[in-house]
C-alpha cells in the first residue's frame, strides 16, 4: 500500500515536470521556426514548425506561418495545403488572405467554380460565413428560441410565442447548414495538388490513361476513396484517380 | 393442405432463386498480334459485384471501355454477369504477359487466369498495313529554353476511316499550345494518294537538359468491305447498310528526343527582360510641347516573335523634373504555324514639373535572339519635350486646391513589387484551436429543448388543482386588463367588461358558465350570502352594460373611463 502511494506520487510530479517542458520544447521550436525564416533558411523553419502540428497543436496562426515557409520554399502545393486549413480556422484574418490571393495567383490551372452560382446567391449565407459562425449561430439562436418558449409558456404571452416561431426559422436554416458543413467536410472534402505536375488518370494504376494535367496549389473535390486512390472531382465533367500521397486533404 | 401447397409451387416459380458463389474470368479477342494492333481484354464476373485491379499489367497500356451487364433467367435460376471491357496496346515486341488479375467481390479477391500475348512484326503480313499510318515532326531538336518549336503530327490514310481518337503526348518539361485550326490536304506517297490531317502544337521547353517527347498514339476503326466483291458496287453496299465492316486500329508514332540549351550568361548592359525570340522597341510622345503641370502620354511598342506574352514594361528612368504614372499594358498576340507573334503597348502619362527643354533617355530592352545565339538589346531614339511654364492663373487654381486639377493626376494606386505578409510571432499561435466535434454541437442544439422539457414538466408537476372559483377570477382579472387596454372599439370594451363582471359573480358562486342575465346575476348573489345592496347594484351594473351593448349607443371617452371604473371596483369587492 504504501509502495502504491509513493508510486502515485513519483506519478503526479513527473506529470508536473513534463507539461511545462512540453510546453517549453513547443515554444522553443517555434522560435527556431521564426528564427530560420527570418534568416533565409526555410527549410528548417518548415521543419519546427510542422514538428509543432505534430505534436498535435492545431492553430491558424501556426498553420499561416507553414504557408509562408512552404511558399518562400518555393512549394507552392503545401503552401496553399496550409494557408486553406488555416483559412478554415480563422476565414477572417487579413494578413491570412492576402497571402492565399498571392498564393493562388502563383497556380496555373485557371481557377473553375466548384459551386453554380444560383447555390451562390440563395445560401449566401454558406459562403459568405465561417463554418464556425454558423455554428454557434445555430447554438445560440437555439437557445434564445427554446428560452422565448419557456416564457411564452410561463407568462401565457402570444407575441413571446409568435417570436419564438420566427427565430426557430433562424434555427433551422443555420443548424441544417451547419450540418450540411460536417457532411461535406467528412465525406466530401476538398484538397490540394501537392506537386508541381500532377496526371489525373481514368483508373487506379500508372498505366491508366491520362485524362488531364493538374498543376500544384489547384483545389479539387475528393469524392471517393479506394485503396490508396483518391476520385477527384475538378470541374464539370473533369473527375479522375490520383494517388493519395499526390493531394493534401484541407 | 392441398391447396396450401399448391400456393407454395406457385410461390417457387414466380420468385427465381439466386445463384451462390461468384466466378470470374478473363479473356482475349487473340493471342498473335503485330506491334501496331491492340489486343480485346474481357473479365467478366458470374453473380457477384466487384472490382478489377488492373494495375499487375505492364506490358501493355490498358485502356478502359466500360462495362455491360447482362442478367439471365433460365428455369427460375436468375444468372447475372457484369464484363469489364478493356483495350490493351502493347509496350513491346516479344511474348509479352497478362497476369492473373484480382477481382474483388464482395470482400473477397478471386483470380483470373495468366494470358500469355506473342507480339512481332509479321513479315508476311499484306501490303495493307501503310493505309493508314501517322508521323510526327519537330520543327527543332536543339532549341533554347524559352525558344518556340513546332510539333506537328500527321496522320496519313488512303482507306476510309471512322471513329478516330487522338490522344497526344503529355509534353512534360514544356508549355504545349494546340493550334485551333488543324490542318488537312491530300498528298501523292509512291504512287498513292492520302488524305492527310495534320495536328500543331506550340512547345515552349521550361528547363535545359535532354528531354524526350513521348509517343502520340492515334486510335480508329478502318472501314473495309465484308466480302471481296467482284460484283458490281451496289447501293446496299454503304456503310449504312451495314455491308462493310470496322477494323480497330492502335497506331504509335516515335518518341522524339532533343535537347534543350541553356541561355548563356547574360553580362549586359541593365538587365535581361526573359524574352526569347526576335523583338523590336519603339517610343513615340504625345503631344511634344506642353506646359508644366499637363501630360504627356509616352507610348512604347514592343513587337515581334517569342514568348511575348512574358514580357514587362520596360524600366522608365527619367529625371526628377518629370512624375510619371504607367498604364495597364495593352497586347494583341496570336499563335499560328511559326508561334506567338504579335505586340505588347506599354503607356505612361508623363508630368513635367520644371519649364525647359527636356530630352528623354533612351529605352532598353535586352532579349536573347534565337537566330544569332546571342543577347540583343534594343532602344528607342531620344525623345525631346518642350515644357513651358504654367500660366499664373492655373498655378493659382493648383495653390487654391482645384478639384479638376487633383483629379487629373489621381491614379489607381498599383503593386509596385510582389511578395507576402511576414510571419506571425506571437505565442498565441501555439494556442490549440480544435473544431467542435459534432457530436458536442448536437448536443448543445438538443441540450435546451431538454431544458425546455424539464421546466415544462416541472410546472406540470407543481400546477395546483385550480377551482372554478380561480379559474373564474383569473378570467375575470385577464378580462379588466383586456378593457384596459384602449384602442378598442364600443363593442369590444363591454364584452370585456361583461366577461370581468359575469366571471366576478360566477367565481362568486364557485362554478363556470359564459353568459348570465342580470336576473341570474342577482340571484347567485343572493344565494351567495352578499349584501343584497351590493348584490342589487351589481345586477344594474350588468344590466346597463348588456343594455348598452345591445342599444348600440357609441360610448365617450368618460363614459368609458367611468363603465371600466365602477366594473373594476365591483369586481374587485366580489372577488374579496
Amino acid at each position: 500500500m504504501k509502495a502504491y502511494k509513493y508510486g502515485l506520487y513519483a506519478s503526479l510530479v513527473i506529470f508536473c515536470l513534463m507539461v511545462p517542458a512540453r510546453g517549453s520544447e513547443t515554444a522553443r521550436s517555434f522560435i527556431t521556426g521564426v528564427t530560420a525564416y527570418q534568416n533565409g533558411n526555410y527549410e528548417t523553419a518548415i521543419d519546427a514548425f510542422s514538428a509543432i502540428v505534430d505534436s498535435g497543436v492545431q492553430n491558424a496562426e501556426l498553420f499561416y506561418n507553414l504557408g509562408n515557409a512552404y511558399l518562400k520554399n518555393d512549394d507552392l502545393g503545401h503552401a496553399v495545403l496550409w494557408y486553406e486549413r488555416a483559412l478554415k480556422r480563422n476565414p477572417d484574418d487579413p494578413d491570412l488572405k492576402f497571402n492565399l490571393d498571392y498564393a493562388l495567383s502563383l497556380i496555373k490551372d485557371q481557377k473553375a467554380e466548384t459551386t453554380l452560382p444560383l447555390p451562390r446567391i440563395f445560401f449566401f449565407w454558406k459562403y459568405q460565413l465561417s463554418a464556425d459562425t454558423i455554428q454557434w449561430s445555430a447554438i445560440v439562436l437555439n437557445l434564445i428560441f427554446w428560452l422565448l418558449l419557456v416564457c411564452s409558456h410561463i407568462w401565457q404571452r402570444k407575441r413571446l410565442r409568435q417570436t419564438a416561431y420566427l427565430v426557430l426559422v433562424f434555427v433551422l436554416v443555420f443548424t441544417s447548414t451547419a450540418l450540411y458543413n460536417y457532411y461535406e467536410r467528412t465525406y466530401r472534402p476538398l484538397a490540394v495538388i501537392l506537386p508541381p505536375e500532377v496526371s489525373i488518370r481514368s483508373g487506379l494504376s500508372d498505366t491508366a490513361t491520362e485524362l488531364f494535367v493538374l498543376h500544384a496549389g489547384t483545389k479539387v473535390r475528393v469524392e471517393k476513396e479506394q485503396n490508396d486512390h483518391y476520385r477527384i472531382y475538378f470541374t464539370d465533367g473533369k473527375i479522375g484517380w490520383v494517388k493519395k500521397e499526390l493531394v493534401g486533404r484541407i | 393442405m392441398r391447396h396450401t401447397l399448391f400456393m407454395l409451387l406457385i410461390a417457387m416459380a414466380l420468385f427465381p432463386t439466386t445463384a451462390s458463389a461468384a466466378t470470374v474470368n478473363a479473356l482475349v479477342d487473340r493471342d498473335r498480334i503485330t506491334p501496331g494492333d491492340s489486343v480485346n481484354l474481357q473479365v467478366s464476373i458470374q453473380d457477384g459485384q466487384g472490382s478489377v485491379d488492373v494495375g499487375a499489367i505492364k506490358d501493355f497500356k490498358v485502356i478502359s471501355r466500360g462495362t455491360s451487364t447482362s442478367v439471365n433467367i433460365v428455369n427460375g435460376q436468375t444468372s447475372r454477369e457484369i464484363i469489364y471491357n478493356y483495350t490493351l496496346i502493347p509496350l513491346k515486341e516479344g511474348r509479352l504477359h497478362i497476369p492473373p488479375l484480382v477481382v474483388s467481390v464482395d470482400d473477397q479477391n478471386l483470380l483470373t487466369r495468366e494470358i500469355f500475348i506473342q507480339v512481332r512484326q509479321d513479315k508476311d503480313s499484306p501490303s495493307n498495313s501503310r493505309d493508314v499510318f501517322v508521323e510526327t515532326q519537330l520543327s527543332q531538336t536543339n532549341p533554347f529554353v524559352g525558344e518556340q518549336l513546332t510539333y506537328t503530327f500527321k496522320l496519313f490514310n488512303a482507306v476510309q476511316i471512322a471513329n478516330a481518337q487522338f490522344q497526344p503526348p503529355a509534353f512534360e518539361g514544356f508549355t504545349a499550345q494546340e493550334l485551333e485550326k488543324r490542318n488537312s490536304y491530300r498528298r501523292v506517297i509512291n504512287g498513292r494518294e492520302y488524305a492527310v490531317a495534320e495536328v500543331i502544337y506550340i512547345l515552349v521547353p521550361l528547363n535545359s537538359g535532354p528531354r524526350v517527347i513521348d509517343a502520340a498514339i492515334l486510335q480508329c476503326d478502318v472501314v473495309r468491305n465484308r466480302q471481296p466483291s467482284n460484283r458490281r458496287r451496289s447501293f446496299f453496299d454503304d456503310r449504312f447498310f451495314g455491308r462493310t465492316q470496322l477494323e480497330p486500329r492502335v497506331l504509335r508514332t516515335e518518341q522524339l528526343p532533343l535537347t534543350v540549351r541553356s541561355l548563356p550568361e547574360f553580362k549586359g548592359p541593365g538587365t535581361f527582360s526573359g524574352l526569347v525570340g526576335k523583338f523590336d522597341l519603339s517610343a513615340q510622345l504625345e503631344p511634344v510641347t506642353l506646359k508644366v503641370g499637363e501630360s504627356a502620354t509616352l507610348t512604347l511598342t514592343l513587337q515581334g516573335t517569342g514568348n511575348i506574352m512574358d514580357a514587362e514594361a520596360p524600366a522608365i528612368e527619367l529625371p526628377d523634373d518629370f512624375k510619371v504614372y504607367t498604364d495597364n499594358a495593352e497586347e494583341q498576340i496570336n499563335i499560328s504555324r511559326t508561334g506567338y507573334t504579335g505586340r505588347k503597348i506599354f503607356r505612361a502619362a508623363i508630368v513635367p514639373i520644371q519649364a525647359g527643354a527636356q530630352t528623354l533617355p533612351p529605352l532598353n530592352v535586352s532579349y536573347f535572339d534565337v537566330e544569332q545565339e546571342t543577347y540583343v538589346t534594343r532602344s528607342t531614339s531620344p525623345l525631346t519635350l518642350t515644357v513651358e511654364p504654367a500660366p499664373q492663373s492655373d498655378r493659382l487654381e493648383v495653390v487654391q486646391g482645384s478639384e479638376t486639377e487633383f483629379k487629373s493626376l489621381k491614379k489607381r494606386v498599383e503593386f509596385t513589387g510582389r511578395d507576402i505578409l511576414p510571419l506571425k510571432q506571437e505565442l498565441s499561435a501555439l494556442k490549440p484551436q480544435r473544431p467542435m466535434s459534432l457530436l458536442l454541437f448536437c448536443l448543445l442544439i438538443i441540450g435546451p429543448a431538454l431544458g425546455f422539457g424539464l421546466v415544462k414538466l416541472t410546472l406540470m408537476l407543481t400546477r395546483k388543482e385550480e377551482t372554478p372559483a380561480a379559474r373564474m377570477a383569473l378570467r375575470a382579472h385577464k378580462a379588466l386588463r383586456d378593457a384596459g387596454a384602449g384602442n378598442l372599439t364600443d363593442e369590444v370594451f363591454l364584452a370585456c367588461l361583461y366577461r370581468a363582471l359575469t366571471s366576478a359573480i360566477l367565481s362568486r358562486a364557485d362554478s363556470i358558465s359564459e353568459s348570465l342575465t342580470w336576473k341570474e346575476a342577482q340571484d347567485i348573489l343572493a344565494s351567495t350570502g352578499i349584501d343584497p345592496d351590493q348584490a342589487r347594484h351589481t345586477a344594474r351594473l350588468l344590466e346597463e352594460i348588456e343594455s348598452t351593448s345591445y342599444s348600440g349607443a357609441t360610448l365617450g371617452t368618460e363614459e368609458m373611463a367611468r363603465l371600466l371604473t365602477v366594473t373594476r371596483e365591483t369586481v374587485r369587492s366580489l372577488l374579496k
